[in-house]
This record gives C-alpha cells, structure tokens and sequence, in this order.
C-alpha cells in the first residue's frame, strides 16, 4: 500500500486541483494506494479522499499561524510551504509504509510504475531545467538556491526522519533562512538523501525539460510522466495550471 | 611594495588562478576586492587597531562568514601586530579552497554558521557579513566581536538585515561596546552598513 499525499491550504488552489490529482493518480499508480489530502478546509473535495489535519508539532507550522506570523519576505511567509515538512514526519498521522508526496498543480500524463521501479534510496524531482553553469556559481549557493523540485517525492516512512528531526530542532531559523520555500531547504541540506526522477520522466511546463537542449516552455511532452507547473512570479510568461488548461486543450484533456 | 597594505599584485595571479579552476567563480571573486569591500574591510580594521585587541600578543583571529578573504587578511596581517593565528570559516567548500590558496598560514573550515557553530574562541572575532545568516547572539562568543550588517534587503541573499545600531545590539548580542558607527552601504542605493565593536 502506497500513502499519496497532498497538501491544501489558502484560496490560491480550489478543491478541483485536489480532486483531479486523485484521479491522475487513480488513472496512473496501478499500485494498491490511498489518497489523502492534508488542510482545514474540506469543501469540494471528493468523499473518497482522505482528509488529514496540520500536524503542529513544528511552531508556526499551520497555515493560520503561518499567515499571522509576521515574519515575511516578498510577500510572503519565510519558508511559505512550511506544512509540507509535515510530510517527513515518522509514522505521522499514524501512516506506515512507502509515501509519495505530490504538488497541486502538476499532471501525470502516463503510467508511473517506471518512476517506482526507480525507487531504492528517497526520490524526488531534479530542476532538470535548470542552468546547471548557474547551479555552481557561488551566488546560487549564497541565495540557498534549489537544485530539487518537490513536486514530486517518494520514499519509505523514516528514511527521510533526519528532514523531521532538522525542522524540529532547528524550525525557527530554517523557517527565517530559506526564503525560496523547502526545496530551498531540503537542497541546501538534504540533498544527499535523494535520487532524482530522470528528465526522461520529469519536466516543467514553463521552464522547460533539461538544460541545455530542451528548454522548450509550454510544451506537452507526451512521451514524460509528471509535469510540474512551477511558476516565477517575476515572469509573465509562467502560466498556473488552470490559465494554462483554458488556453491548452491537450492539458484540459490530461488535467481531470 | 611592503608598503601596500593590500598586495594587489597578488590578484592578478588569484585571479588566473580562479579563472583556470574556478571559471564559475571569476565574477564572485572580482566583487570581492570592490571598492565597497575595501571600504567596508577598511573601516573595521581601522577600529580593530585601535581596540583593546590590538596590543593582545599572539592573537588568534576568527572570521566567521570570511568568504575569500581577499582583503581582509592582509589588512589584517598589516595593521595589527603579533597574529599568532588567523582562521577563516565558511560554508562556502570552493570560496576556503582558494582561501587556502591565496593567503599563506591560515586555518579553514568548512562549516554553516547558521547551524554548525555554536561557540567562538579567539581574542578577535569577526564577521562582515551578518546579514546572510542567523542571529550572532545564539552563538556564545569569547572574545572581542567586530560584526558589520547592512539594510541592503533587494539582495535575495540578505535575509537577515538591520535597519539601525540598536536593532544591531539586540541581534549580535553585544552589549560592551568599545566602537559602534554607521556609513552609506555604497555610492549607488540609499542604504547603510552598521559595525559594532565589543563583547557579549
């Protein structure tokens, strides 16, 4: 049995998002699995999806507190996706076993059995995208950059304990120094923990597939399981899913 | 040339050194021997001199996000006298390579401040750049501190500004003050850099 989680919070996303993944899921992980969806706010959301609360452990932690907390950054909370490090939590909500955690706003297009044939050590996304030349300068690593994309992670319960036990100890100022969010973290802290999905499998809708060939954006690359839709919003050309579904009838087809 | 605090003729050689191993690097290294960087290195080792630290024999000086050290350790080596030891730390694995390189006789680490240290020995303890990384009073430091910070907050990498000395005091912990001041960040933005000289 496979655990898939989710996570909901704030109006940026509506309960369709939560539901269409469930059923990309439902439609592509032939394995035996439960789909659940961590938030407060259960509205819309499809019966047969199981509704997890904001662990509290982590200070601060619950998108409520997060939001009344005044300790932002460019409009935003530090560390704004803190609830996703509830994920790493042992045996949290009582779940055993392996895990697959995944973002709202991502597609899969295709059976996902390759992507769990890959599985040994932890996986999660790579930004394939990415420059790598920039990866290595300096300032990438002075600003906490990401190398990972948390779109997408796998693993066994406890073998990514150590992410827990860091945000635990150590909440307060992770929360204050990765600005970027918890790829940010996670890649300037955990990264040895982790295989990356292949870019023959992972890819980003408005950056592109792997650095430096194929960075075509806007592109359905039909032949790839999991398209991520992350956006910058410093770039105007960055589509969310939904304006992309309205102007794409291929990802209409494929987002439901 | 013994008479130039700075060895500039160095850099040309560091420079090819960084260009030829470190070719993602050369930019980084450039802005570390900026007119700002001189200013501000300048500025803290002019105070430094004339601190009580200054007639320490056999000092030991650590600095704590040193980055290079381009023009701080031999600034350093110049103005103060009977350094028995300088060391550098950084998070930065590349950055205390070329360090190494550069400068002779000094120590490196490879550590995060924000999370790896959680206490400072030396009689002189410096650190230009608190402003990239978590609060200096978690750390127990003994010794004298000379810390710089900024306002500077369009840059992504500075997600730990002051805003005025006072907020300064409270962040690093110092409260024995033997020098505090304020001077423009640089010629271009409306912003400032802060010291503080003293002990916790």
């Amino acid at each position: 049995m496979i655990h898939v989680l989710c996570s909901k919070w704030g109006d940026k996303y509506g309960p369709e998002y939560v539901n269409r993944l469930k059923s990309m899921v439902k439609r592509h992980l032939p394995t035996d699995h439960k789909f659940y969806c961590q938030t407060e706010d259960t509205h819309g959301l499809d019966h047969d999806i199981e509704v997890l609360p904001f662990l509290t452990d982590l200070p601060e932690s619950t998108p409520q507190e997060m939001f009344a907390s005044s300790n932002w950054r460019n409009g935003l909370p530090r560390l704004w996706d803190r609830p996703k490090l509830n994920y790493f939590k042992p045996n949290g909500w009582g779940l055993k076993g392996t895990r697959i955690a995944l973002d709202l706003d991502i597609i899969i297009h295709n059976d996902m059995t390759p992507m769990l044939e890959l599985f040994d050590k932890p996986l999660t996304g790579r930004s394939w995208w990415h420059n790598r030349e920039y990866e290595k300068r300096p300032d990438w690593k002075h600003r906490r950059g990401a190398h990972n994309n948390g779109g997408f992670y796998m693993w066994e319960d406890k073998q990514l304990a150590l992410i827990w036990f860091d945000a635990l100890i150590h909440a307060e100022r992770i929360y204050h120094l990765f600005t970027g969010g918890t790829d940010n973290f996670i890649s300037q802290r955990h990264l040895d923990l982790f295989d990356f999905v292949p870019p023959t499998m992972y890819y980003s809708y408005n950056r592109g597939c792997e650095w430096p060939d194929d960075l075509a954006k806007h592109k359905i690359r039909e032949d790839k399981i999991v398209c991520v839709f992350n956006t910058d919003q410093y770039d105007a050309t960055n589509f969310e899913l939904h304006d992309a579904a309205k102007l794409n009838t291929r990802i209409r087809e494929l987002w439901h | 040339m013994h008479k130039f605090p700075i060895p500039f003729w160095k850099f040309s050689n560091a420079m090819l050194h960084v260009n030829y191993y470190y070719p993602h690097r050369v930019k980084d290294f450039a802005k570390s021997f900026s007119e700002n960087q001189v200013m501000a290195k300048s500025w803290l080792v002019e105070h430094l001199a004339m601190s009580p630290a200054a007639s320490i024999k056999n000092k030991r000086i650590t600095i704590l996000g040193s980055w290079y050290g381009t023009v701080l350790v031999p600034l350093l080596r110049y103005y103060l006298k009977d350094i028995s030891s300088i060391t550098l730390i950084d998070y930065d694995k590349e950055a205390m390579k070329i360090a190494k390189w550069m400068h002779e006789d000094i120590i490196t680490e490879v550590k995060d401040i924000s999370f790896d240290v959680k206490k400072v020995e030396a009689d002189i303890i410096i650190n230009t750049s608190c402003e990239h990384m978590w609060q200096m009073k978690d750390i127990e430091m003994n010794g004298l501190c000379a810390f710089q910070s900024n306002d500077f907050t369009q840059e992504d990498a500075h997600v730990n500004c002051v805003f005025s000395l006072e907020e300064f005091r409270e962040q690093t912990g110092i409260t024995d003050i033997h020098y505090e001041g304020e001077k423009p960040f640089d010629d271009y933005h409306d912003c400032k850099r802060f010291m503080l000289i003293g002990r916790q």
